[in-house]
Protein backbone atom coordinates (compact mmCIF):
# COMPACT_ATOMS: atom_id res chain seq x y z
CA UNK A 1 0.00 0.00 0.00
CA UNK A 2 1.50 3.42 -0.95
CA UNK A 3 1.71 5.94 1.95
CA UNK A 4 1.28 9.47 1.46
CA UNK A 5 4.25 11.51 3.25
CA UNK A 6 4.40 15.04 3.90
CA UNK A 7 7.60 15.97 4.12
CA UNK A 8 7.53 19.59 6.17
CA UNK A 9 10.41 22.13 5.38
CA UNK A 10 12.90 22.83 8.38
CA UNK A 11 12.54 26.15 9.71
CA UNK A 12 15.07 29.27 8.35
CA UNK A 13 17.59 29.64 10.71
CA UNK A 14 18.77 29.37 13.85
CA UNK A 15 16.69 27.52 16.69
CA UNK A 16 17.78 30.34 19.32
CA UNK A 17 16.52 33.37 16.78
CA UNK A 18 13.17 31.63 16.83
CA UNK A 19 12.82 31.82 20.63
CA UNK A 20 13.95 34.70 21.24
CA UNK A 21 11.28 36.21 18.12
CA UNK A 22 8.60 34.33 20.05
CA UNK A 23 9.74 35.83 23.32
CA UNK A 24 10.04 39.31 21.75
CA UNK A 25 6.46 38.49 20.10
CA UNK A 26 5.42 38.20 23.54
CA UNK A 27 6.90 41.40 25.07
CA UNK A 28 5.22 43.75 22.29
CA UNK A 29 1.83 41.16 22.48
CA UNK A 30 2.16 42.43 25.96
CA UNK A 31 2.32 46.04 25.19
CA UNK A 32 -0.18 46.38 22.71
CA UNK A 33 -2.66 45.00 25.11
CA UNK A 34 -1.94 47.33 27.46
CA UNK A 35 -2.07 50.07 25.07
CA UNK A 36 -5.53 49.01 24.00
CA UNK A 37 -7.07 48.36 27.69
CA UNK A 38 -5.99 51.56 28.45
CA UNK A 39 -7.21 53.58 25.35
CA UNK A 40 -10.51 52.21 26.50
CA UNK A 41 -10.31 53.62 29.79
CA UNK A 42 -9.29 57.11 28.08
CA UNK A 43 -11.30 57.40 24.89
CA UNK A 44 -11.37 60.70 24.33
CA UNK A 45 -8.08 61.70 25.00
CA UNK A 46 -6.63 59.36 22.74
CA UNK A 47 -8.45 59.80 19.74
CA UNK A 48 -7.66 63.24 20.59
CA UNK A 49 -4.17 63.12 20.59
CA UNK A 50 -4.30 60.39 17.82
CA UNK A 51 -5.34 62.99 15.52
CA UNK A 52 -1.98 64.79 16.51
CA UNK A 53 0.13 62.15 14.76
CA UNK A 54 1.20 62.52 11.21
CA UNK A 55 -0.06 59.34 9.44
CA UNK A 56 1.56 60.20 6.37
CA UNK A 57 5.08 59.52 7.99
CA UNK A 58 3.85 56.07 9.85
CA UNK A 59 2.71 55.54 6.34
CA UNK A 60 5.99 56.01 4.90
CA UNK A 61 7.38 53.93 7.51
CA UNK A 62 5.56 51.02 6.89
CA UNK A 63 6.22 51.20 3.11
CA UNK A 64 10.00 51.51 4.46
CA UNK A 65 10.17 48.31 6.51
CA UNK A 66 8.03 46.07 4.28
CA UNK A 67 10.21 46.95 1.31
CA UNK A 68 12.97 46.54 3.31
CA UNK A 69 12.13 43.29 4.55
CA UNK A 70 11.32 42.11 0.48
CA UNK A 71 14.75 42.96 -0.28
CA UNK A 72 15.90 41.24 2.41
CA UNK A 73 14.21 38.18 1.80
CA UNK A 74 15.50 38.59 -2.17
CA UNK A 75 18.93 38.32 -0.93
CA UNK A 76 18.45 35.01 0.92
CA UNK A 77 16.62 33.27 -2.00
CA UNK A 78 19.51 34.89 -4.11
CA UNK A 79 21.72 33.28 -1.45
CA UNK A 80 19.68 30.11 -1.93
CA UNK A 81 20.64 29.81 -6.04
CA UNK A 82 24.24 29.07 -5.05
CA UNK A 83 25.65 25.63 -5.40
CA UNK A 84 26.49 23.66 -2.23
CA UNK A 85 30.04 23.58 -1.66
CA UNK A 86 31.98 19.57 -2.38
CA UNK A 87 31.15 17.60 0.43
CA UNK A 88 34.76 17.32 1.87
CA UNK A 89 34.95 21.86 1.47
CA UNK A 90 33.99 22.72 5.62
CA UNK A 91 31.48 25.08 5.07
CA UNK A 92 32.19 29.16 6.55
CA UNK A 93 30.08 29.27 9.06
CA UNK A 94 30.67 25.48 10.94
CA UNK A 95 34.32 26.51 11.81
CA UNK A 96 35.34 28.56 15.11
CA UNK A 97 38.62 28.60 15.68
CA UNK A 98 40.29 27.20 12.17
CA UNK A 99 40.39 29.51 8.87
CA UNK A 100 36.62 28.91 7.14
CA UNK A 101 36.31 28.02 3.68
CA UNK A 102 34.80 30.81 1.98
CA UNK A 103 34.35 30.50 -1.91
CA UNK A 104 32.77 33.79 -3.83
CA UNK A 105 29.77 33.57 -5.75
CA UNK A 106 28.78 36.09 -7.89
CA UNK A 107 25.41 35.49 -6.86
CA UNK A 108 26.64 36.75 -3.02
CA UNK A 109 27.27 40.31 -5.17
CA UNK A 110 23.42 39.72 -5.88
CA UNK A 111 22.14 39.12 -2.42
CA UNK A 112 24.24 41.65 -0.88
CA UNK A 113 22.95 44.26 -2.67
CA UNK A 114 19.38 43.51 -1.81
CA UNK A 115 20.52 43.39 1.96
CA UNK A 116 22.60 46.38 1.26
CA UNK A 117 18.86 48.02 0.25
CA UNK A 118 17.04 46.07 2.94
CA UNK A 119 19.32 48.62 5.59
CA UNK A 120 19.05 51.74 3.01
CA UNK A 121 15.05 51.09 3.73
CA UNK A 122 15.81 50.60 7.51
CA UNK A 123 17.53 53.47 7.76
CA UNK A 124 15.07 55.54 6.05
CA UNK A 125 12.72 54.24 8.84
CA UNK A 126 15.26 55.60 11.66
CA UNK A 127 15.16 59.02 9.25
CA UNK A 128 11.60 59.42 8.93
CA UNK A 129 11.25 58.22 13.09
CA UNK A 130 13.63 60.41 13.88
CA UNK A 131 12.31 63.16 12.89
CA UNK A 132 8.65 62.59 14.29
CA UNK A 133 10.55 62.27 17.40
CA UNK A 134 12.18 65.82 16.81
CA UNK A 135 9.05 67.31 15.93
CA UNK A 136 7.02 66.53 19.12
CA UNK A 137 9.85 66.81 21.36
CA UNK A 138 9.92 70.11 19.67
CA UNK A 139 6.58 70.80 20.36
CA UNK A 140 7.36 70.47 24.29
CA UNK A 141 6.08 66.90 23.78
CA UNK A 142 7.41 63.95 26.23
CA UNK A 143 6.48 60.92 28.00
CA UNK A 144 4.79 62.80 30.64
CA UNK A 145 2.75 65.05 28.57
CA UNK A 146 -0.41 62.23 28.87
CA UNK A 147 -1.00 58.91 29.20
CA UNK A 148 -1.21 59.02 25.15
CA UNK A 149 2.04 59.65 24.64
CA UNK A 150 3.51 57.93 27.47
CA UNK A 151 2.60 55.02 25.62
CA UNK A 152 3.40 56.51 22.13
CA UNK A 153 6.76 57.47 22.59
CA UNK A 154 8.09 53.90 24.86
CA UNK A 155 5.97 51.80 22.42
CA UNK A 156 7.36 53.27 19.45
CA UNK A 157 10.65 53.82 21.05
CA UNK A 158 10.86 50.21 21.71
CA UNK A 159 10.13 49.28 18.65
CA UNK A 160 12.78 51.94 17.13
CA UNK A 161 15.41 50.00 19.67
CA UNK A 162 14.85 47.03 17.65
CA UNK A 163 14.81 48.60 14.14
CA UNK A 164 18.18 49.17 15.24
CA UNK A 165 19.36 45.95 16.71
CA UNK A 166 18.04 44.91 13.40
CA UNK A 167 19.76 46.86 11.39
CA UNK A 168 23.45 46.20 13.63
CA UNK A 169 22.46 42.30 12.61
CA UNK A 170 22.03 43.13 8.66
CA UNK A 171 25.35 45.13 8.51
CA UNK A 172 26.64 42.09 9.68
CA UNK A 173 25.69 40.03 7.95
CA UNK A 174 26.01 42.23 4.87
CA UNK A 175 29.97 42.55 5.78
CA UNK A 176 30.26 38.21 6.18
CA UNK A 177 28.19 38.04 2.56
CA UNK A 178 30.39 40.56 0.65
CA UNK A 179 32.97 37.92 1.55
CA UNK A 180 31.01 35.21 0.68
CA UNK A 181 30.51 33.31 3.70
CA UNK A 182 26.64 32.21 3.24
CA UNK A 183 25.52 29.47 0.77
CA UNK A 184 23.13 26.47 0.74
CA UNK A 185 24.73 23.16 2.51
CA UNK A 186 24.79 19.88 1.46
CA UNK A 187 22.01 17.36 2.85
CA UNK A 188 23.22 16.29 6.28
CA UNK A 189 25.65 19.70 6.61
CA UNK A 190 24.97 22.02 9.47
CA UNK A 191 23.54 25.10 7.17
CA UNK A 192 25.89 27.61 6.40
CA UNK A 193 23.03 29.83 5.85
CA UNK A 194 21.94 29.85 9.29
CA UNK A 195 23.69 32.79 10.09
CA UNK A 196 21.69 34.63 7.09
CA UNK A 197 18.20 33.46 7.83
CA UNK A 198 18.71 33.95 11.39
CA UNK A 199 19.36 37.89 10.93
CA UNK A 200 16.62 37.93 7.91
CA UNK A 201 13.94 36.39 10.66
CA UNK A 202 14.69 38.89 12.99
CA UNK A 203 14.14 41.78 10.47
CA UNK A 204 10.78 40.31 9.43
CA UNK A 205 9.91 40.37 13.32
CA UNK A 206 10.69 44.15 13.47
CA UNK A 207 8.48 44.58 10.61
CA UNK A 208 5.23 42.08 11.62
CA UNK A 209 5.33 44.21 14.71
CA UNK A 210 5.16 47.44 12.88
CA UNK A 211 2.17 46.06 10.97
CA UNK A 212 -0.13 46.03 14.19
CA UNK A 213 1.75 49.09 15.66
CA UNK A 214 1.02 51.40 12.64
CA UNK A 215 -2.97 50.66 12.43
CA UNK A 216 -3.33 50.81 16.06
CA UNK A 217 -1.88 53.31 17.02
CA UNK A 218 -1.84 55.80 13.81
CA UNK A 219 -5.14 54.65 12.08
CA UNK A 220 -7.51 52.80 14.64
CA UNK A 221 -8.86 56.24 16.41
CA UNK B 1 9.38 25.76 -4.69
CA UNK B 2 11.82 27.06 -6.88
CA UNK B 3 14.09 30.13 -6.38
CA UNK B 4 12.03 31.91 -9.46
CA UNK B 5 8.62 30.98 -8.07
CA UNK B 6 10.18 32.09 -4.90
CA UNK B 7 11.35 35.38 -6.13
CA UNK B 8 8.07 36.08 -7.57
CA UNK B 9 5.85 35.47 -4.71
CA UNK B 10 8.16 37.93 -2.78
CA UNK B 11 7.58 40.52 -5.13
CA UNK B 12 3.79 39.83 -5.23
CA UNK B 13 3.51 39.82 -1.56
CA UNK B 14 6.04 43.59 -1.27
CA UNK B 15 3.17 44.93 -4.11
CA UNK B 16 0.38 43.59 -1.98
CA UNK B 17 1.75 44.86 1.20
CA UNK B 18 2.30 48.09 -0.35
CA UNK B 19 -1.42 48.64 -1.86
CA UNK B 20 -2.65 46.80 1.39
CA UNK B 21 -0.73 49.68 3.29
CA UNK B 22 -2.03 52.88 1.24
CA UNK B 23 -5.48 51.19 1.87
CA UNK B 24 -5.11 51.17 5.22
CA UNK B 25 -3.35 54.54 5.83
CA UNK B 26 -6.21 56.57 3.90
CA UNK B 27 -8.96 53.65 5.78
CA UNK B 28 -10.04 57.01 7.69
CA UNK B 29 -11.54 58.68 4.80
CA UNK B 30 -14.03 55.97 4.47
CA UNK B 31 -14.84 55.52 7.60
CA UNK B 32 -18.28 57.48 7.60
CA UNK B 33 -19.44 55.25 4.99
CA UNK B 34 -17.89 52.01 6.34
CA UNK B 35 -19.32 52.65 10.09
CA UNK B 36 -17.25 52.02 13.39
CA UNK B 37 -17.33 48.37 12.58
CA UNK B 38 -16.93 48.45 9.12
CA UNK B 39 -13.65 50.22 9.43
CA UNK B 40 -12.30 48.47 12.38
CA UNK B 41 -13.25 45.27 10.15
CA UNK B 42 -11.41 46.45 7.35
CA UNK B 43 -8.26 47.32 9.01
CA UNK B 44 -8.32 44.17 11.32
CA UNK B 45 -8.72 42.26 8.17
CA UNK B 46 -5.99 43.90 6.07
CA UNK B 47 -3.67 43.43 8.85
CA UNK B 48 -4.62 40.26 9.26
CA UNK B 49 -3.83 39.58 5.60
CA UNK B 50 -0.55 41.33 5.96
CA UNK B 51 0.76 39.43 8.61
CA UNK B 52 0.17 36.52 7.62
CA UNK B 53 1.90 37.20 4.39
CA UNK B 54 4.78 38.36 6.17
CA UNK B 55 4.77 34.93 8.07
CA UNK B 56 3.81 32.65 5.09
CA UNK B 57 6.51 34.26 2.78
CA UNK B 58 9.24 36.38 4.01
CA UNK B 59 9.96 34.52 7.04
CA UNK B 60 8.55 31.36 5.56
CA UNK B 61 6.80 29.73 7.87
CA UNK B 62 4.17 28.02 5.25
CA UNK B 63 5.20 24.27 5.29
CA UNK B 64 7.65 24.28 7.85
CA UNK B 65 8.08 21.43 10.54
CA UNK B 66 6.98 21.99 14.34
CA UNK B 67 4.71 24.89 15.56
CA UNK B 68 6.68 27.85 14.65
CA UNK B 69 3.54 29.30 11.78
CA UNK B 70 0.81 28.64 14.37
CA UNK B 71 2.90 30.23 17.44
CA UNK B 72 3.49 32.92 14.47
CA UNK B 73 -0.36 33.36 13.58
CA UNK B 74 -1.41 32.72 16.71
CA UNK B 75 0.12 35.41 17.77
CA UNK B 76 -1.18 37.61 15.77
CA UNK B 77 -4.57 36.25 15.84
CA UNK B 78 -4.31 37.04 19.85
CA UNK B 79 -3.07 40.41 19.81
CA UNK B 80 -6.05 41.72 17.07
CA UNK B 81 -8.69 39.84 18.90
CA UNK B 82 -7.75 41.70 21.88
CA UNK B 83 -7.45 45.13 20.20
CA UNK B 84 -10.42 44.18 18.60
CA UNK B 85 -12.52 43.40 21.56
CA UNK B 86 -11.15 46.81 23.46
CA UNK B 87 -12.13 48.95 20.12
CA UNK B 88 -15.88 47.23 20.07
CA UNK B 89 -15.89 47.76 24.15
CA UNK B 90 -15.19 51.50 23.14
CA UNK B 91 -18.08 51.97 21.04
CA UNK B 92 -20.32 50.77 23.66
CA UNK B 93 -22.04 48.39 21.42
CA UNK B 94 -25.50 46.71 23.34
CA UNK B 95 -24.37 43.09 23.38
CA UNK B 96 -20.88 43.67 24.50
Amino acid sequence: MQQLVTVRKPLAGDLAIWIFILAELLVFGVFFAAYAFTRLQHLELFRTMQATLDVNAGMVNTLLLVTGSACVAMAVNAVRQIPPLPQSAEPAETTETSTPVIEWHPLHAVASRWLLAGIVCGLGFLLVKGGEYAAKLGAGISLSTNTFYMFYLSLTFFHFMHVILGLVILVAVWRRLRQGAYRPGLPGQTSPMNGLESGAAYWHMVDLVWIVLFPLVYVLS
Amino acid sequence: MNSTDHSRSIIAVWLFLMAATLLMAHAAAWRPELGSLGFAGLLGAVCWLKGERIADIFMELRGVAGPWRWLVLGWLALVLLVIAYTYLRGLNLPTL
